[in-house]
C-alpha cells in the first residue's frame, strides 16, 4: 500500500498523538490534526487528505456529520473511532469503524478496509 | 313481631359505601342509582347532583368522556363484564387523572331490569411512578453508556502514551516493558468489551473472553514469521466480572512470559490457555511446549520478574494458588481458586 496522507479528527490530543505514532509505524503520514467539526472541514479542504480518521463524538461537533459534509465536496475514505459501543454496533457494516481502545493491528486492518471500500 | 330487615336500597347503599374504590351503580339507561362515598370524595361531587342523573351529565358533563361512552354504550352491552379499561381525562375540579375502569352487568331474577356496577380505580399516581421508574432506567442506561465511553477513551489515552513512549526510548528492554504494559491495558480493555452487553452481576463465560484475549495477544505479540501459535480452550464455566478481569491479567502475564522465554531462536511451538471449572473451584492453565524452566542452582539467587509478581498477587487476591510443573516438553503453570458464591 502506498503511503497515505491522513487527517486525524479527535478532541483528545493524546489519542491523536497515539494514532499518529501508529500511522507512522505503518508508513503513513499525518498531514493535519483537528479537534472539532469545523476545524475538520477546514483541514480537509486545505490538505486534501487520502484518508480521514475521525472520532465520532467530538467536544464540539460530530464526526459523522463532518464526514457527510466533507464527502459532499470530495469523496474520501473515512475510519471512525468510538468508545461508545452502542454507536459502534450501529455503524458496523455501514462504515469502517474501530472500537476504542484499539491496537496498531486493528488500525492497519481498518485502513485496508477503508481504502478498499 | 316487627320486620327488622333494612330496605333493599339502604342495604345496597351500605354495601356500596364500604367499597374503598369509587363505585357507581347505573341503571339500564346509564343513570346513577347509587354512588359510593369514595366516589364523592375522589371526584369532589355532591350526592344531590349525582343520583338519578345520567352519568355523562354529572358535574357539568365532566364524565362525558368519549372512551367511557364507548365502554358503556358499545362494549358492556356486548360483553357484560369489562376489566382494566384505562381512561385518561382532565377533570375541571381535580385535574388530569388516569383511571382503570371495571364494569359488570347485573341481571335480576323475575324481571328484565339490569344494573351496571362501575368501579373506578384512580391509577394516576401508579402511572406517574411507572413513568418515573422508566425515566430512571433510561438515565441509568445513559450513565452506564457514558461511563463505558469514558473508560474506553481513558484506556485509549493510556495505551497511546505507552506506545508513544516505546517510540522515544532507545533501550530494547525498556521498549519491551512498555509493550508489556500496553498489553496489560489492552487485556483489561478486552474484558470491558466482553462485559459491555451483560448487565451488572451477570456471570461471564471465561472461555469466550480468553479466546478473544488470545486472538488479540497473538495479533500484537507474535511477530510476523514467529512460528508460535496461541489458542484458548475450556469448558463453558463462568465467573463474576471482577474475577474475569483478574483471570485475563494472569493469562496475559503467563502468555507474555511464555512468548519471551519458551521458544528461543525462533523455535516452533504452541501456547494453550485452558480454563476448567467445577461447582466449587476454577482452574486456569497456561501451558507451552517450549524449552521448559531451568531450575536455579542451589546458591543462585531466585529472580522474580514483574510478571510473576503480578500473577502471584492476583492469585492471592482471588484466594487461589499458583503451581508450576514441567510439561513433556515445556512448562505448565496453573492457577486454582475457589468459586465465590
Amino acid at each position: 500500500m502506498k503511503a497515505l496522507r491522513v487527517l486525524i479528527v479527535e478532541d483528545q490530543m493524546l489519542i491523536s498523538l497515539g494514532v499518529e505514532g501508529m500511522l507512522e509505524d505503518l508508513g503513513h503520514k499525518v498531514c493535519a490534526m483537528a479537534t472539532n467539526q469545523d476545524d475538520a472541514l477546514a483541514a480537509a479542504k486545505l490538505h486534501q487528505p487520502d484518508l480521514i480518521i475521525s472520532d465520532i463524538r467530538l467536544g464540539r461537533g460530530d464526526g459523522l456529520a463532518a464526514a457527510e459534509q466533507i464527502r459532499r465536496t470530495r469523496p474520501v475514505p473515512f475510519i471512525f473511532m468510538s468508545g461508545d459501543h452502542g454507536t459502534v454496533e450501529k455503524l458496523e457494516g455501514k462504515a469502517v469503524v474501530v472500537r476504542k481502545p484499539f491496537r496498531p493491528e486493528d488500525l492497519a486492518q481498518a485502513i485496508e478496509k477503508a481504502i478498499a471500500a | 313481631m316487627s320486620n327488622t330487615a333494612p330496605p333493599r336500597r339502604t342495604l345496597e347503599e351500605a354495601i356500596v359505601d364500604t367499597v374503598r374504590e369509587p363505585l357507581l351503580v347505573l341503571d339500564d339507561k346509564l343513570h346513577v342509582v347509587i354512588a359510593s362515598r369514595s366516589f364523592y370524595q375522589s371526584f369532589q361531587v355532591a350526592k344531590h347532583e349525582t343520583e338519578g342523573r345520567p352519568i355523562f351529565e354529572l358535574g357539568n358533563g365532566q364524565w362525558n368522556i368519549p372512551r367511557l361512552r364507548e365502554l358503556l354504550e358499545q362494549i358492556v352491552p356486548q360483553h357484560t363484564t369489562i376489566e382494566h379499561f384505562e381512561v385518561d381525562h382532565d377533570f375541571p375540579a381535580i385535574g388530569p387523572r388516569t383511571m382503570l375502569l371495571n364494569a359488570r352487568k347485573i341481571f335480576y331474577e323475575g324481571n328484565s331490569n339490569t344494573s351496571l356496577l362501575l368501579s373506578i380505580e384512580d391509577i394516576t399516581e401508579r402511572r406517574r411512578l411507572e413513568r418515573e421508574k422508566d425515566e430512571l432506567f433510561r438515565q441509568k442506561d445513559l450513565l452506564l453508556q457514558e461511563m463505558r465511553h469514558r473508560v474506553s477513551n481513558s484506556l485509549q489515552i493510556i495505551a497511546s502514551i505507552l506506545l508513544l513512549k516505546v517510540r522515544t526510548v532507545q533501550s530494547e528492554e525498556t521498549k519491551r516493558h512498555l509493550r508489556d504494559a500496553h498489553e496489560r491495558v489492552m487485556a483489561i480493555a478486552t474484558v470491558q468489551d466482553q462485559l459491555h452487553p451483560a448487565p451488572f452481576g451477570t456471570p461471564i463465560v471465561v472461555k469466550n473472553y480468553l479466546t478473544k484475549l488470545c486472538d488479540s495477544l497473538a495479533g500484537s505479540m507474535i511477530v510476523d514469521g514467529q512460528p508460535v501459535t496461541l489458542r484458548a480452550e475450556g469448558d463453558e464455566g463462568t465467573v463474576t466480572s471482577d474475577h474475569v478481569i483478574s483471570i485475563g491479567l494472569i493469562a496475559t502475564e503467563l502468555v507474555i512470559n511464555a512468548l519471551k522465554y519458551a521458544f528461543p531462536n525462533n523455535a516452533k511451538g504452541e501456547i494453550v490457555v485452558g480454563f476448567q471449572s467445577t461447582a466449587n473451584a476454577w482452574r486456569l492453565v497456561v501451558s507451552d511446549n517450549g524449552i521448559g524452566i531451568a531450575r536455579p542452582l542451589p546458591d543462585e539467587p531466585v529472580r522474580i520478574g514483574l510478571g510473576t509478581s503480578i500473577v502471584e498477587a492476583l492469585a492471592k487476591q482471588l484466594g487461589g494458588r499458583v503451581t508450576t510443573s514441567a510439561g513433556s516438553p515445556g512448562t505448565i503453570i496453573a492457577v486454582t481458586a475457589p468459586r465465590v458464591a
